[in-house]
């Protein structure tokens, strides 16, 4: 006797719940698959060097030999691998100790003071270096970032016209590269390590602001989030908030966020997805990158945890996923390290 | 069915629509689960801001729109991720760059010569004393938590004295041990060297440097508790 599939001795009843239990399953299988989706973590490009300056030669006769020959070597290497680059150069806080007191920076750790036309000088012989070695390429770009930091040395410079200041230091020197012909290659644009622990946010975002209303090149913030959450509440009375608008919030803050620790990219992940969540006009943070500073502290991070944790954290959540285009790492430019 | 008494004919039927009701769930789950993936996976496309031009990681293709940046007349657009807010300034930037470029000489370059290592000189002495701030330290703000800083001259060899607190987990919001991180260094700040994290015997609360007599910094700690140590031996009295 030929038996039709849905001639059977068995109740339809149970045949019914039988297919509704496998299409059941098979939805939780497929609901698990997408809320742990296998991802597959972009490549890491070459990680692009960055400087703490720690020296600069006082003698400008000698066209600072050491900041040609560092953006001599970033133009070789991306002439070489036809790629672009992303690199700070940490001058350190702003102060007022120059002759007559003049503007300019404290370098970090050694704490000697560097006047602007220094600072433009070695920043300026930077971006020739590049644009010289890379020769015969013309089309491969350094993002040179000209950094500072939101910390006080002798004279409280994180406030607005400490910015407006910065700002000018910037365009001079961005100034500059354009008029020797260097700007098809070279991107200049402001930079500040800002930490929540050396200054007040308050004073902090009116420096982004003073910075904002100087310039039109962008700024990137290359600073820490430390104790915001999810480890805690954010230090020295800063909100989650607060780190939002210094790295993306404002319309001209970009994000290169030090990533020396796994707890560093969740919370870079918390303080995106607050743009989202609060309705900022600006949204999720799109980072250019991760930070390491493996070279100075090989407890921490090396270039490619920093990658994989910053990748995987944002991208874990759809309403914060994006790619990331740069991979630093600090440096100090004369190669001295210290531990940590 | 044409065979079937009319009840189980019923029956067939409930269930014939059953599995066509059940393929269809399946198949609309799965590309829901396609289309979801397809959108929150990142592509290939560069986004950062600074990238006039193509992902560094591409490193075999030229970058695209770093061509781009040398005609003026090229539309700039933001990369994708951007907010319209964050998009129109990114394209406000670009677009000034671009009529920059395009107003700057373009000298012709000369072929790529390496010039040999330069050594720089010793750099100037450091600035000695005492900074009632939380300055940056060879360290990141991570690890420890920094009140005030004191640099100088210790015999032979340059001090620089970090006060405050470690944390309990890098990067977290709780503070363990109080103490002094402590560093050894040439005049000029080289040849650096991490003496050590030295925890306060008794402290609650990170530590800050009220002085430096000699050899020996004072110590204070938040709630008013007062100690010492010797810049010598490296200990605490």
């Amino acid at each position: 006797m030929r038996r039709d599939w849905w001639n059977t001795d068995q109740p339809s009843a149970l045949i019914a719940g039988r297919i509704l239990g496998i299409v059941t399953l098979l939805a939780i299988l497929i609901g698990m698959a997408r809320a742990t989706p296998a991802l597959a973590v972009q490549a890491k490009p070459a990680t692009d060097w960055s400087f703490y300056v720690r020296y600069i030669d006082p003698n400008p006769g000698d066209d600072y030999p050491q900041a040609y020959n560092l953006g001599c070597n970033q133009g070789h290497f991306d002439a070489s691998y036809g790629q672009n680059s992303e690199v700070v150069l940490d001058f350190g806080a702003q102060d007022f100790s120059g002759a007559g007191g003049s503007p300019g920076t404290r370098l970090t750790v050694v704490n000697t003071f560097e006047d602007y036309s220094q600072i433009s000088g070695y920043a300026e012989r930077f971006a020739f270096g590049y644009y010289y070695c890379t020769g015969t390429d013309t089309t491969t770009t350094l993002h040179l970032g000209i950094g500072t930091n939101n910390s006080t040395y002798n004279f409280d410079r994180v406030d607005y016209g400490g910015g407006e200041d910065w700002a000018t230091e910037v365009n001079n020197i961005a100034n500059d590269v354009a008029n020797q012909g260097e700007s098809s290659q070279v991107v200049v644009f402001g930079a500040s390590d800002m930490e929540l622990d050396w200054h007040d946010a308050a004073s902090t975002i009116n420096w982004v602001n003073g910075y904002q209303a100087q310039t039109s090149n962008h700024l990137l913030n290359f600073g820490d989030a430390a104790g915001c959450p999810p480890s805690g509440g954010c230090d020295n009375q800063w909100t989650v908030a607060n780190v939002y608008y210094v790295s993306w919030g404002d319309p001209i803050a970009y994000s290169l966020p030090e990533i020396y620790y796994s707890t560093n990219a969740q919370q870079w992940q918390n303080i995106s997805l607050y743009g989202v969540t609060s309705g900022q006009s600006a949204g999720k943070i799109v980072f250019d990158g991760p930070l390491d500073q493996y070279d100075l502290c090989p407890s921490s991070n090396t270039s490619d945890q920093a990658w994989n944790q910053l990748w995987t954290d944002i991208n874990q959540d759809s309403r914060t996923a994006s790619s990331l285009t740069y991979s630093a790492e600090m440096h100090t430019s004369n190669g001295s390290s210290g531990g940590c | 069915m044409p065979n079937l008494p009319p009840r189980e004919r019923s029956h067939a039927r409930r269930l014939e629509l059953i599995v066509i009701l059940s393929i269809a769930l399946v198949l609309i789950i799965i590309a829901g689960v396609l289309a979801s993936r397809h959108s929150s996976t990142p592509g290939s496309t560069p986004t950062g801001i600074a990238a006039l031009s193509a992902s560094p990681s591409s490193v075999s293709t030229p970058p695209a729109t770093a061509v781009a940046a040398f005609s003026p007349a090229a539309a700039v657009t933001a990369p994708p991720g951007y907010s319209p807010a964050k998009a129109t300034a990114y394209v406000r930037e670009q677009e000034a760059h671009l009529t920059a470029v395009a107003r700057a000489p373009h000298p012709t370059k000369p072929a790529y010569v390496p010039l040999p290592p330069q050594t720089p000189g010793p750099g100037p002495t450091m600035p000695a004393g005492l900074v009632n701030h939380p300055l940056p330290g060879p360290f990141s703000s991570d690890v420890f938590l920094v009140r005030n800083v004191w640099t100088g001259p210790v015999g032979s060899t340059w001090l620089q004295v970090y006060a405050g607190a470690a944390r309990k987990v890098p990067g977290g919001s709780s503070l363990g041990a109080a103490g002094l991180r402590i560093y050894s260094m040439t005049a000029t700040g080289a040849a650096m060297q991490y003496l050590g994290f030295f925890p306060a015997p008794t402290a609650s609360g990170p530590l800050s440097i009220s002085a430096v007599n000699g050899t020996i910094v004072q110590l204070r700690t938040d709630s008013g508790q007062s100690l010492a140590f010797n810049l010598t031996s490296l200990q605490y009295q």
